[in-house]
């Protein structure tokens, strides 16, 4: 029994540990999905304007008007706030969070999750390429007033 | 029919099997955050409910009168298997296995959700707790379907219907021989 807990924590830990927290592995699934993007319409290049409309663009969903930001703020590089929980959450850019995109399947299936809540269906690779490359361009937190 | 499953056991396993529905079924959906937390939070009161009732009861709901013997759990499948496992009124080996399983992975699942949710507190390891809820989850459901395959298979093997069992309490008279079989 302490064996196999021994592997399974051994297992559990190296999946968070071998990967790099950084902009180079958002840019990887950036490129990821350009590369798909590319194979539907191939005069695509990622936009971060483009990525910092889909970002904001408020969607009417289970009766209120909703957008990526209501809960992540209009700036990604501040912290945000869960409109039901009231909760914290961390900065979505990776410039100001090593923790985004540490294990980029994770990413991907939030991806699918939260273009399910708020536009009810998955996102296109062309939005989710525009969005990352808008992203990594955020650099820097509101300052503080 | 003898009474075997008190009322806690029966009202604790059907109310953590909805609990548990309720949690895996929202577990996706932001909007549906707060249904998942109250689940979970449910879930975790009837664990530790039921945990407290296997050391203070006495009877088949006694943790005592159904030991974690892995490899009695493993022989009793085998011959689960060729049809001639022995009857067991209580929890039979594998049975128990499954209970103690469940009964870990359930709490692990729980303490790191809750972890998960309240993002910073103990540890500042989102990532790697999200991981262990996730996978603690899955297992979880692989154990049920494990559980509820034995529960089936035990019910053919020896006419009784063991679902039913959790519903009222009672099980199948049985035979003189198979009483012998039982922990008490």
């Amino acid at each position: 029994m302490t064996k196999i807990s021994f592997i399974l924590v051994a297992l559990l830990s190296m999946t968070v540990l071998n990967a790099n927290a950084d902009v180079a592995t958002a840019q990887k699934l950036a490129d990821k999905y350009t590369g798909i993007a590319k194979g539907i319409d191939k005069g695509f290049t990622p936009s971060a304007e483009d990525g910092k409309v889909f970002f904001n663009r408020q969607i009417g969903m289970k009766g209120r008007k909703v957008s990526c930001a209501s809960c992540h703020t209009a700036n990604p590089a501040d912290n945000g706030k869960h409109i039901i929980t009231g909760k914290m959450i961390r900065p979505l850019a990776p410039a100001v969070n090593a923790k985004r995109f540490t294990d980029l399947e994770k990413v991907e299936d939030k991806f699918v999750e939260h273009c399910n809540d708020i536009t009810g269906s998955d996102c296109t690779a062309q939005e989710k390429a525009n969005f990352i490359t808008y992203l990594i361009t955020v650099k820097d937190a509101t300052p503080k007033k | 029919m003898q009474y075997v499953w008190d009322p806690f056991v029966r009202i604790f396993h059907w109310s953590l099997v909805i609990a548990f529905s309720v949690a895996f079924y929202t577990h996706a959906s932001e909007w549906e955050r707060v249904t998942h937390i109250r689940a979970g939070y449910t879930v975790g009161a009837l664990l530790v409910a039921r945990i407290v009732w296997g050391f203070t009861k006495t009877g088949y709901a006694c943790f005592r009168t159904f030991p974690w013997d892995p490899v009695k759990a493993i022989k009793h499948i085998i011959s689960e298997l060729h049809g001639n496992a022995k009857r067991y009124i209580g929890h039979n080996p594998a049975g128990s296995m499954a209970i103690y399983l469940m009964l870990v992975i359930g709490l692990v699942t729980v303490t790191s959700g809750w972890l998960v949710f309240n993002d910073g507190w103990l540890f500042d390891q989102p990532e790697l707790l999200q991981t262990i809820h996730l996978y603690a989850a899955w297992t979880w459901l692989g154990l049920i379907v494990l559980h509820v395959t034995g529960v089936v298979a035990e019910s053919i093997v020896h006419k009784d219907n063991l679902i039913r069992a959790m519903i009222t309490g009672c099980k199948r008279v049985t035979k003189k021989g198979e009483r012998q079989a039982t922990q008490l």
